[in-house]
């Protein structure tokens, strides 16, 4: 029982964590929410463990941990593989941003060197 | 008139440079040059400043591909209506940009190559080189019905709908990926044979034997998404 506690107030404080970031401003809110729903899930999974062997049971995996194990990977994978998008994103507007700044500096220089 | 602007990248070539910038207001005095220094360490901008030549300094290096983009906007910005992408490392001679001109306005094509494979030239190419362009070409030969001999050419002369097409819309490894997607959108390309020095200073931008390779891949790659993109471009 003590473990399941344990991995329920994990699961609380990850969930109190996140959201006291979202409250400063300093994370998404749509992103967030992704990540209270994988708080809520372990707080689930450390108050009910059973839930996990009953799953594992309709499966058929034999040692439980592991199907919760393979679904932390997947999760993990997915929000990885969606911050690599981002970040592809952000770097496509940075350089389109520094494309437009150096073409304008070179139109301002343009006009300061014909009003002088 | 029509309006022809000289895109030419740099990323360190104040070696280079200053010969390039003359040989092009010597042999095609009605065309402007632009000089896109894509954030040198040396003192490439003041080269080109000092000789009184346009140049646009990127804030930081955004690769070869993506410095060529930027002179292509300024280009449709200010309403050229031919852009010669020019190499800075003096491969490229200024005489041949003309013949590159002339071709696009005889056979009214949207993009002429300047190529170093259609007729045997003096130009000493590497090993990589000769395979990669071999590859590409048969790959461009077989799925869009067309021979480009020499897709890898940086030396290129565009007009006014591949100007607006590029600076909206440029792929960050511009090789016969690049061709063949202008193909399947129907634009027509054209090569002439066009002579080219060999690098005097500086090291090229696919040097080594890990390199060719690794971009060899990447662009193979890139033509498969191409490809797969095409077939569902067909269906719609």
């Amino acid at each position: 029982m003590g473990v399941n506690l344990f991995f329920a107030i994990v699961g609380i404080v990850l969930a109190i964590y996140i959201l006291i970031n979202v409250k400063n401003n300093k994370f998404d809110i749509s992103e967030s929410l992704l990540w209270l729903f994988g708080t809520l899930a372990i707080i689930i999974i450390g108050i009910f463990p059973n839930i996990v062997q009953y799953v594992s049971n309709l499966v058929g995996i034999a040692y439980a941990p592991s199907l919760f194990f393979l679904i932390c990977i997947i999760f993990i994978l997915l929000i990885n593989f969606r911050n690599s998008k981002k970040i592809l994103k952000h770097q496509e507007k940075i350089i389109l941003l520094a494309q437009e700044v150096a073409i304008l500096k070179e139109k301002i220089k343009l006009k300061e060197d014909v009003n002088e | 008139m029509d309006k022809v602007l000289f895109v030419i990248p740099a990323y360190n070539e104040s070696e280079n440079i200053e010969k390039v910038i003359n040989e092009i207001k010597n042999d095609v005095t009605y065309a402007d040059i632009l000089i896109v220094n894509d954030c040198s360490k040396d003192n490439t901008k003041e080269v080109v400043e000092n000789l009184g030549i346009q140049c646009i300094t990127l804030p930081f290096n955004v690769r070869y591909a993506m410095a060529v983009q930027t002179g292509i906007k300024y280009a449709y910005q200010n309403d050229y209506d031919y852009v010669i992408q020019f190499d800075a490392d003096g491969q490229h001679i200024a005489k041949e940009a003309e013949k590159l001109l002339n071709k696009m306005k005889e056979t009214n094509a949207d993009i002429v190559i300047g190529s170093r494979f259609l007729e045997k030239t003096d130009y000493p190419h590497s090993f990589f080189r000769v395979i990669g362009t071999k590859i590409f070409t048969f790959l461009i030969k077989s799925f869009c019905k067309k021979k480009i001999t020499d897709p890898t050419s940086g030396f290129q002369c565009l007009n006014k709908k591949v100007i607006k097409r590029y600076a909206t819309n440029y792929p960050e490894f511009p090789d016969a990926n690049l061709i063949m997607e202008m193909l399947y959108e129907g634009y027509d390309i054209q090569e002439i044979t066009a002579n080219m020095r060999i690098r005097e200073n500086g090291e090229s931008m696919h040097g080594g034997i890990i390199k060719p390779i690794k971009y060899m891949i990447l662009i193979l790659y890139t033509i498969i998404i191409i490809l797969i993109r095409n077939i569902f471009r067909k269906r719609v």
